[in-house]
C-alpha cells in the first residue's frame, strides 16, 4: 500500500472519544426526560489545580451535585452540577410536574437528581468503555448542595498527589436548542488519563475515531438536506475507505455524460469533495429542491443548474462544517465549481494527486436515500496524502 | 503589602467586608497569600483545610488552601501539602514582616461534603498533618473549625486576628 495509513494523534481520538462518551449521554439523557437534550464537550483539557475550583463561575457559586467515583481501569470522579434553581426545574421535568412546582430539593428531589447523575454517568462511562475496551463503572451516586469549591475539594483531593494540573472533560447543556447552566465533568487521575491515552495509540482506537467523523459529517449533512428538500433523506457512509483507482465511481461508466458539483478544500486542508450524479438524476434532484412532482424537469436551465448548487452546496457544507468541528481544523475551501463532463474526465480530475503516490485511494463515499429510496447520487469526500499527513499532526 | 504574586488567586474585592480602599484576597484551591491590613485574605472550603496565621501587631496575616497531608506521598506546588505549606506560609509571613513568636494559626476545613468516609478521612489527615506541623514550629493554634458535612467560607482580618467562619444558610462564626 503505498499512501500513508490514515489515523489520528492519540489526543485527538481521545477527544473523539469523549465527544461520543457525551454524545451517548445525551441519548440516554433525552430519553429519561422525553426531551431533546445535547451534551456538548470538547474533549480533556488539563487545568491549574487553583482553578479547579472555579469550574462553575465564582468559587462561591451555590450548586446541587450528583457525584459519582469511577470504579474498574479507570478511577477518578464524574460530577454533575446544576444551580438551584435549574435543579427544582430538572426535577419538574423528571415528574412532569408544571414549571414551578419543585420548590426545594427534599429527599425524593435529590433521589431524582442523583437518578439523573446515574443516567448520565452510566451511559458516558459506557460508550467510553465501548471505544477504549476498559472497564469503567460509576459507583453509587452521592449528592450535596453546597458551594462549588468545597463539593470540588474532596473530588481534587484523590487527583492533586502528583503535578499542578487535573485533567478534565467538561460538557454542556442544550435542551429543546437552549443552553441550560448544568455541568457534567469527568475528572480521571493522572494515572488513568495516562491509561486511556495509551489506548487510543492503539490503531484500531484511532481507525475507529476517524470512522466516526466521516460518519457524523453524512448524518450533519443528511440533517441539511432533509430541511431543504423537506423530505426524509438519509446519507450514510461506511467512514473512510481504501479502494482502487478503478472502482471510484465505476457505477457511473455506462454514462456518457454526468454532473457534478466539485469543491477544492482549499489551501490549508488540500483534497477534494465532489456530489455526482447522472442526468436522469440531476432532473430529479432538481424537482425535490424545486418542490415539484418528480418527473416535472426535462432539461436542466438556468434555475435548475442553480437549484442542484445550492443543493450540493448544502451537503458539501454540512459535511465540511462538521468535520471541521470534529478535528478543529480550519477549512477554506475555494468557491464551487458544477461540471458536465465524462464518468472518467469528472472523477478522474480529482484523483489526480492520489494516483501520483499509489494505485489505491483513501476516501469517504457516501450514499443516498430519499424517502426510503436509494437513489444515485454519490459524495465523496477525497483529502490530499498530504491532508491526511495534517490530521494526524497538527492535532498533537 | 507584600503578595506572593505565583500564589495569589484573585485580588479583586467581591463583597463588602473590607473597608474602603482595602482588597480581600481569594485564593483557590492550593493557593497561598500574605496580607496587610486592611487587606483580607478568604477561600472556600470543603473537604480540604484553610490555615490561616497572623501576627496580630504587624497586622499581618496569610492563608492556605491545604489539600494533602504528606508531601512525601506526591509531587508539584508545595503549597498543596499540608507539611510544606504551613512551613511556606510561616517564611512568607516573616519576610512580609510578621514576628515568629507573635504568630498564631486558626484552622478550618476538613469536611466530608458526600459523607464520604474516604475524603473525610482524609480531611481529618489533613487537619491533624496541619496541627502537628504549627506544633513543630511552636505556633500556637488559636481556633479551629473543622470535620461535619458542609462547605465553609473562610475569612481572615489580619488586623484582629479574627476568621470568619460561614456555612450557607447559616449566621456567620468568628472564631
Amino acid at each position: 500500500m503505498s499512501c500513508e495509513t490514515p489515523t489520528m494523534a492519540p489526543t485527538e481520538a481521545l477527544r473523539t472519544v469523549a465527544i461520543n462518551g457525551a454524545y451517548n449521554a445525551s441519548r440516554a439523557l433525552s430519553k429519561w426526560l422525553h426531551r431533546g437534550v445535547r451534551l456538548t464537550c470538547n474533549g480533556f483539557r488539563s487545568v491549574p489545580i487553583a482553578d479547579a475550583g472555579l469550574a462553575f463561575g465564582d468559587a462561591e457559586t451555590v450548586v446541587a451535585a450528583v457525584h459519582l467515583p469511577l470504579a474498574g481501569d479507570v478511577t477518578g470522579h464524574m460530577l454533575l452540577a446544576f444551580p438551584e434553581e435549574t435543579a427544582t426545574a430538572l426535577v419538574d421535568l423528571i415528574m412532569q410536574a408544571p414549571s414551578g412546582t419543585t420548590i426545594q430539593l427534599g429527599e425524593l428531589e435529590q433521589s431524582c437528581l442523583e437518578e439523573t447523575g446515574n443516567i448520565v454517568s452510566t451511559a458516558y462511562a459506557n460508550s467510553l468503555s465501548k471505544w477504549l475496551d476498559l472497564h469503567i463503572e460509576p459507583r453509587v451516586p452521592s449528592f450535596a448542595f453546597d458551594m462549588a469549591c468545597a463539593i470540588l475539594d474532596p473530588l481534587l483531593m484523590d487527583l492533586a498527589g502528583f503535578g499542578n494540573e487535573i485533567y478534565v472533560a467538561s460538557t454542556e447543556f442544550l435542551l429543546d436548542g437552549k443552553r441550560f447552566e448544568w455541568g457534567f465533568m469527568l475528572l480521571p487521575s493522572h494515572a488513568s488519563f495516562a491509561v486511556m491515552e495509551s489506548r487510543c495509540n492503539q490503531e484500531s482506537v484511532r481507525a475507529e475515531a476517524l470512522q466516526t467523523i466521516a460518519i457524523n459529517g453524512s448524518f450533519d449533512a443528511s440533517r441539511a438536506i432533509s430541511k431543504l428538500l423537506r423530505r426524509g433523506v438519509k446519507i450514510s457512509t461506511e467512514g473512510f475507505v481504501r479502494m482502487a483507482l478503478d472502482d471510484v465511481g465505476a457505477h457511473f461508466r455506462d454514462d456518457d455524460e454526468i454532473l457534478a458539483w466539485h469543491l477544492d478544500l482549499g489551501t490549508h486542508l488540500h483534497g477534494h469533495a465532489l456530489l455526482v450524479m447522472n442526468n436522469p438524476n440531476a432532473l430529479r434532484f432538481s424537482d425535490l429542491i424545486l418542490q415539484q412532482p418528480v418527473p416535472t424537469t426535462t432539461k436542466l436551465g438556468e434555475l435548475e443548474e442553480s437549484a442542484l448548487q445550492e443543493g450540493a452546496n448544502i451537503i458539501g457544507s454540512a459535511f465540511l462544517n462538521s468535520w471541521s468541528t470534529w478535528l478543529d481544523i480550519e477549512i477554506v475551501p475555494g468557491a464551487p465549481q458544477f461540471v458536465h463532463d465524462a464518468p472518467d474526465a469528472v472523477i478522474g480530475s480529482v484523483l489526480a494527486e492520489q494516483a501520483m503516490v499509489g494505485d489505491d485511494v483513501f476516501l469517504t463515499q457516501t450514499d443516498f436515500v430519499v424517502d426510503g429510496q436509494t437513489v444515485e447520487w454519490m459524495f465523496l469526500l477525497l483529502p490530499a496524502p498530504s491532508a491526511m499527513r495534517l490530521i494526524d499532526s497538527s492535532l498533537k | 503589602m507584600t503578595v506572593s504574586p505565583s500564589t495569589v488567586e484573585s485580588s479583586v474585592a467581591q463583597e463588602p467586608v473590607a473597608p474602603a480602599g482595602a482588597v480581600v484576597h481569594s485564593i483557590g484551591i492550593a493557593g497561598m497569600c500574605v496580607v496587610k491590613a486592611p487587606d483580607k485574605v478568604r477561600t472556600v472550603l470543603g473537604s480540604c483545610i484553610g490555615v490561616a496565621m497572623y501576627d496580630r501587631v504587624a497586622k499581618i496575616g496569610g492563608m492556605g488552601h491545604v489539600i494533602l497531608p504528606d508531601s512525601t506521598e506526591g509531587t508539584g506546588d508545595p503549597a498543596k501539602f499540608a507539611d510544606t505549606a504551613v512551613d511556606l506560609l510561616l517564611e512568607q509571613l516573616v519576610e512580609a514582616g510578621g514576628v515568629r513568636a507573635r504568630v498564631a494559626a486558626k484552622i478550618v476545613g476538613g469536611a466530608a461534603m458526600f459523607g464520604d468516609e474516604r475524603a473525610g478521612g482524609l480531611g481529618r489527615r489533613n487537619a491533624e498533618s496541619v496541627t502537628a506541623r504549627l506544633a513543630h514550629h511552636k505556633i500556637r493554634l488559636a481556633a479551629s473549625a473543622v470535620g461535619g458535612q458542609r462547605g465553609r467560607k473562610m475569612l481572615l482580618d489580619p488586623a484582629s486576628g479574627m476568621v470568619q467562619v460561614e456555612i450557607i444558610g447559616e449566621t456567620p462564626d468568628t472564631i
